[in-house]
Parts: structure tokens; C-alpha cells; sequence
């Protein structure tokens, strides 16, 4: 090996040591600014998220203790002009809506998902599973205490799935009130569970349950109502 | 001598290597960190945005109640305020839990299946029942998924074939090609009638086929209406005989 050959490889070495020193105090360089400042931006925002979500829910306790409130006056009212029929069709309806919290014996559904290989719990599983539920005539459901009415929609939102118009990760516990039995048989035997959930890991627990408690729809009504007209 | 030199710089080649190897795996898990930290950080806002949404209407909505209990226990409205108040709760109610028939602009979706394929037909572990199974359960995930993007599209109430669909009913896919909704049987062709807010119909409208994903199962069309009535749910509810 002459002088010049040897000044070559030294070159050639020397070139790919100082390109590997380049790059690695460049990407150590843009994680030190990036880092900090994305760290700080994620804590903040977890911050104010949780705010949102305080919040959020004293604003509802609010609300229902209000509407709670209003309602007895309005009933008090009625009951002194003798108006019982119309207390009676109130009661009805809001029970039929969702509007009132019901307490029963039935079961509830965890559902999670794989833990490794396999699938998450898509928004398409739970709406498929629900319907597979309503077959077992249930009396009323909830998905993590989200109440299952008219116009549920479950809608995937991310790594979240929206269930009247509230984000909700996993796990899923869903409470339904019925026949166990009967429920448990549709659970069981849907192709869903029986195939696809087993086929992609996806976790699920079902349990019997006494006195479960379904909360009433805590959404804004008027929402659900506005540009229909009764026509009866 | 010689020997010596091309050992050595086998081992610094090789030593090179090994680090450009380490070099790029190092970068490539740095990128992978930040990408996911940016992602989390997109979601988080768009969580907070929603969240902030939210918000705002419930506190009109607190505003709004506070309001009206106020009035009542001031006695600041009328016997005849208070009444048209009850009323208008009552058909709140009403409408939600589908006991009464409803009027308002909306579409009208006709369903008619490509195939007529029925289960009975064929026997039991033949080489075609499980591909007839898997019909069976597709056309009534089609029709579950359907109704589930109507009320997305925030549908106040919907029907199939005259029958309101409540909280609790079922879509039931038999084994001769027809649905079981509500108890009942239905068969062709299906037509959905669904109430949803006006500034949303012509867009729903648009959005049909790529919303439904229709492949090739059903025959389908979609119109818009002004004055789409839809039924009331006219069966004594279970939930009603389990309170009682």
C-alpha cells in the first residue's frame, strides 16, 4: 500500500466520521429545542383540558339541578290545577326518552383492546355490538355512562370514539338492563364476539350485575327537537 | 506489516459501520418520539377545542334554565306561559322517545338489494352457507351503520318502512332477505325517512354514497323533503313495564 492510497482511506474515513458527528449534533440539537418546548406545550394543554373537563361537569350538575328544581315547581303547579293526566304522559315520556335514571338488575360489558397483537375497539365493533344487545329486548343501555337513546350516534373521533357528542376512549363498560340470560346468549353468539373479537384479541368481560344504574341523558335537549313539528 | 495494515482497517470499517448503523437508528427513533409527541399534541388540541365547544352550549343552556326557574319562583310569567312551557316539554320528551308522529324537512332513502339470496335455501355446513352468513350479517351491518350516520348527521327522528326507530330497536337481518325491526318484518324495498337540520340535507345529500359505503349490496337512492312525516312508535314499551 503506497503513501497515497493510505491518505485516500484516511480521507474517506475521516469524511464519514465527521458526516455521522454532523448529523448527530443536528438531530441532538432539534430534539434539545424541540423537546422542551413540545413537553411544555402537552403539559399545558393537559392542564387546561382538565380545567375544560371541571368545568364541563359542574356546569351539568348544575343544570340538572336547575332543570331538577324547575321541574318540581312546574309539577307543583300542575298538581294544584288537578292537571294528573298530564303529569302522567310527562312521567311517560320522559322515561321512554332517557331522561330519567333507571335502576335494575342486568349486565355489563367491558370491552379493550388487544393488548398486542391485534385490534383496538373501533367505533364500528361497539355499534355493531349494541344492535346485536337490542335483540335481547333490553330495558335500557349505557356506554360508559353515556345514556342510549333515539338518537345516539357512535362515531369514531380519533383515538376516541364520540357517543352523544362526548369523546370517550377505551375501556368501554356498557350497562344494560334486561334479561341476563337472553343478553348473554346474543353477546355470545354474535359473529362479532364469536369470531371477529377472538380473531383480533380484543379483550371484553361480561358480568352479571344487580341494581346497575343507568344515569338519564345529560345532553341539551332542545338540540334533539328543534325543526320537528308534533303533529299529534 | 501488511497483514497488520488490512486488519486494522477492517476493524475501523467495521467500527464505522456498527456506528453509522447506531447513528440511524438513533435518528430514526428521535423522529419517530417527535412525531408521535406532535401527534399528541394535535390531538390534545383539537380535544380542547371541542371540549371548549361544549362548554359554551352548556353554559348558554345553564344560562337559559336559571332563567326560567327564576321566572317561576318569581312568579314573573303567566298560567298561560307556565302551560305553554309543560306542553313544550311534554312534546320534547315526546318526540325523543318516538310517541308521537312528526313532521319537519329531512331525506328519503330507497333501499332495494342487488341479490335476493335466502339462507333457507341452502343447507346447513354447505359449501355456500357460510358465505350466506356473511350476507346475512353484512346487510344488516350496512343497515345498523346507515342509521348511525343519520344521526351523526344529528337526525332527530327516522323510520324504516313506517316503523320509528327508538332507543332500543333492533336491526334484524333474517335468513329469507328480510329485517326484523321493532319485532316486525319488513322486506323491499326499505325506505328510510329521516328529519335532519335543514343546512345539513343538500350536503348529506352529496355525501350519501361515500358516507353509506354501499359497495355492491343494496340498490340505493336519496331525496330531499320538506315535510317528511314520520310515525310514531306505537308499542307499550319494555321500559315502561319494568317501572311499573
Amino acid at each position: 500500500m503506497d503513501k497515497n492510497n493510505k491518505s485516500n482511506i484516511l480521507l474517506f474515513v475521516f469524511m464519514i466520521l465527521g458526516f455521522i458527528l454532523a448529523l448527530q449534533f443536528r438531530s441532538i440539537m432539534s430534539q434539545e429545542t424541540e423537546e422542551p418546548s413540545v413537553a411544555l406545550a402537552i403539559e399545558a394543554l393537559t392542564d387546561e383540558l382538565n380545567y375544560e373537563k371541571l368545568r364541563g361537569s359542574k356546569l351539568r350538575e348544575e343544570i340538572d339541578q336547575n332543570i331538577k328544581t324547575r321541574d318540581l315547581i312546574l309539577r307543583e303547579i300542575m298538581e294544584e290545577r288537578n292537571s294528573g293526566e298530564i303529569t302522567q304522559e310527562w312521567d311517560k315520556a320522559r322515561i321512554l326518552a332517557g331522561l330519567t335514571e333507571v335502576v335494575g338488575d342486568g349486565v355489563i360489558i367491558t370491552l379493550n383492546d388487544a393488548l398486542e397483537d391485534g385490534d383496538v375497539v373501533h367505533d364500528f365493533y361497539l355499534y355493531e355490538i349494541i344492535n346485536e344487545i337490542k335483540k335481547a329486548e333490553p330495558v335500557a343501555m349505557s356506554i360508559n355512562n353515556e345514556r342510549i337513546i333515539s338518537t345516539t350516534e357512535i362515531i369514531c373521533a380519533g383515538p376516541a370514539v364520540r357517543i352523544n357528542r362526548n369523546r370517550y376512549p377505551v375501556p368501554y363498560e356498557i350497562r344494560i338492563i334486561g334479561d341476563s340470560k337472553n343478553i348473554r346468549e346474543y353477546f355470545f353468539n354474535s359473529y362479532l364476539v364469536s369470531v371477529v373479537f377472538n380473531y383480533e384479541n380484543i379483550r371484553y368481560q361480561v358480568r352479571d350485575a344487580k341494581d346497575i344504574v343507568i344515569p338519564k341523558y345529560s345532553g341539551n335537549i332542545d338540540v334533539l327537537t328543534t325543526g320537528v313539528e308534533v303533529l299529534n | 506489516m501488511r497483514v497488520g495494515r488490512i486488519l486494522s482497517m477492517t476493524l475501523i470499517c467495521f467500527v464505522l459501520g456498527t456506528m453509522t448503523a447506531w447513528q440511524y437508528k438513533s435518528i430514526d427513533n428521535n423522529n419517530r418520539v417527535a412525531t408521535s409527541q406532535r401527534s399528541n399534541l394535535e390531538t390534545m388540541q383539537e380535544e380542547l377545542i371541542e371540549e371548549k365547544r361544549v362548554n359554551e352550549n352548556l353554559r348558554a343552556r345553564s344560562e337559559e334554565v336559571k332563567k326560567q326557574l327564576s321566572d317561576y319562583r318569581h312568579a314573573k310569567v303567566g298560567m298561560e306561559k307556565i302551560e305553554h312551557d309543560i306542553k313544550t316539554e311534554i312534546e320534547r320528551a315526546q318526540i325523543m322517545a318516538g310517541l308521537t308522529d312528526v313532521k319537519g324537512s329531512g331525506v328519503i332513502i330507497t333501499l332495494n338489494s342487488y341479490y335476493k339470496l335466502s339462507i333457507s335455501d341452502f343447507e346447513e355446513n354447505s359449501d355456500f352457507y357460510d358465505i350466506l352468513m356473511s350476507y346475512k350479517r353484512h346487510r344488516q351491518l350496512f343497515l345498523v351503520r346507515l342509521i348511525n350516520q343519520l344521526r351523526a348527521w344529528e337526525a332527530k327522528a327516522i323510520s324504516i318502512n313506517d316503523e320509528r326507530i327508538v332507543a332500543m330497536t333492533e336491526v334484524n337481518a333474517t335468513d329469507d332477505n328480510k329485517f326484523i325491526i321493532n319485532g316486525n318484518y319488513y322486506s323491499e324495498p326499505y325506505v328510510i325517512k329521516a328529519i335532519v337540520p335543514v343546512e345539513s340535507i343538500d350536503y348529506l345529500v352529496y355525501m350519501f354514497n361515500e358516507m353509506v359505503q354501499i359497495g355492491d349490496m343494496f340498490e340505493s337512492s336519496i331525496e330531499k323533503q320538506e315535510d317528511i312525516i314520520i310515525k310514531k312508535y306505537d308499542k307499550d314499551s319494555q321500559l315502561l313495564k319494568y317501572i311499573s
